[in-house]
């Protein structure tokens, strides 16, 4: 009985084997190492393209009946490792700053100077977002600057105790007041509005006047 | 006598194989649905919002199915404090609502799509050949496209979920994992049961909350903080 209830046991295991590459959870693959993966499917001609060693190239005579493929990359750090707004927000970064600052850009005149600051719970964080929109800024030609509008104690009291949509326009209206930011600079913040979001919004000031982006 | 009756318990023992072969469902999250969330959908994150859930019937999800998941999309929704209207729609509908007082805050479209299936026939014709022992494989690959719109028709956000399911059918594969569930696996490690399903309806719920709150958030944004509820203030946030 012994024998028969291992042979059960053998006979499926070379088709599981068979199978030892799929990313999917299985013998070979816990759940928590699939949700490690990012995976995006392809047609076979761009996975050859991109891995020409592990993806062969279609049969002239398939081409019109290409197959996809799965391409999984490992994510840089695991679930658990930062907290998960901060993931979400750094693992889009380039892309969601890339937007970002491409609309921010077509609001303002052509040779303004950029300032840029992040405005985000975790300090380290805030630094990542900012550097990454003046490092795409400068990028696409725009003249940035690393200096960042600062306003006095006493604006600062009051802005802290208004909710977003009154803080950042009065604050807008301070940094023009105060010539902490002149007629050639313009202000990029970027932030997140309530704790339960993983997107960034962003809103330009320029001559006093605070606008959203998104 | 005796080797006749073996043979009699074995064949029985087959028989018995055929008839109890079961599925092991695997789900991996593709595209987005893994994606870290901040939200808690088990909180009234959308107090006092109309929102319109329609689900799209297509080549993936047919009408019954899509009825299916809006009755849960709408749940989801008024659990978190949302007054949800939901609808499968037949036909063409247009993207904004009638200019009615009780016209939504939010539009939510969702539309699944098949991007792959494989199931090979041959291997069916193994699999039955060697009484499921050797498992046949499905292999399916789908797409939920999400759309968020204002009331006017604007779009809010749009995003698409993709995941993928392989479903082992055969005793075989089943006896393998059920071993490894219950002498090897950890609790949050098993795959026979419905864990499957189960994830998948956390990632897809969790994402979906998530992605509504987005919009939300960039509706208010969008049209200059109307008088609903303040967002809540956060340290590092402000100016």
């Amino acid at each position: 009985m012994a024998l028969f209830l291992a042979f059960l046991l053998v006979t499926p295991l070379p088709a599981l084997v068979s199978r030892a590459d799929d990313p999917a959870p299985g013998i070979w693959q816990t759940r928590s190492d699939a949700r490690g993966l990012e995976c995006r499917t392809l047609d076979q001609e761009t996975a050859h393209g991109l891995y020409p060693a592990r993806v062969p190239d279609l049969a002239a005579r398939r081409r019109s009946d290409p197959s996809s493929v799965l391409v999984c990359t490992r994510r840089i750090l695991g679930d658990q490792e930062r907290p998960p707004r901060d993931e979400a927000i750094l693992s889009d970064l380039t892309r969601t700053v890339e937007a970002l600052t491409q609309a921010a850009a077509l609001r303002v005149p052509k040779g303004i100077t950029w300032e840029v600051d992040a405005f985000y719970p975790s300090p380290q964080v805030g630094a990542k977002i900012a550097v990454a929109a003046r490092t795409e800024l400068v990028e696409h030609g725009h003249s940035v600057s690393d200096r960042v509008p600062v306003l006095a104690p006493g604006d600062l009291s009051v802005i802290h105790a208004l909710p977003a949509e009154q803080a950042y326009p009065l604050a807008c209206a301070r940094y023009f007041a105060e010539h902490a930011l002149t007629d050639q600079e313009a202000f990029l913040g970027l932030m997140i509005l309530d704790p339960r979001e993983t997107q960034l919004h962003a809103g330009i000031c320029t001559q006093g006047q605070w606008r959203w982006i998104q | 006598m005796r080797p006749r009756r073996s043979r009699g318990q074995l064949a029985g023992l087959l028989a018995v194989l055929v008839l109890i072969s079961g599925c092991v469902t695997v789900y991996q999250p593709l595209v987005s649905l893994q994606r870290p969330v901040a939200i808690d959908p088990g909180l009234p994150n959308f107090e006092g919002q109309r929102v319109l859930v329609r689900c799209f019937p297509g080549e993936y999800l047919d009408a019954q199915e899509a009825t299916t998941l809006c009755k849960h999309v709408r749940r989801l929704f008024t659990n978190q404090g949302a007054q949800v209207t939901a609808v499968v729609p037949r036909g063409a509908v247009s993207v904004a609502t009638d200019a009615k007082p009780d016209r939504p805050d939010l539009i939510i479209d969702l539309q699944a799509r098949l991007l792959q299936e494989d199931n090979n026939g041959l291997l069916w014709i193994v699999s039955g050949l060697s009484l499921t022992l050797i498992p046949a494989i499905t292999d399916t690959t789908f797409a939920q496209d999400v759309t968020i719109r204002d009331a006017d028709g604007a779009l809010l956000l749009s995003d698409t979920l993709q995941g993928r399911f392989v479903r082992y059918f055969g005793f075989g594969t089943w006896a393998v994992n059920a071993t490894l569930d219950v002498l090897v696996r950890e609790p949050s490690e098993k795959l026979t049961g419905d864990v499957a399903e189960h994830d998948f309806s956390r990632d897809f719920y969790r994402q979906l909350s998530q992605l509504a709150f987005h919009a939300r958030m960039r509706d208010r944004v969008m049209h200059g903080f109307p008088s609903s509820p303040p967002a809540h203030a956060q340290p590092g946030t402000h100016p």
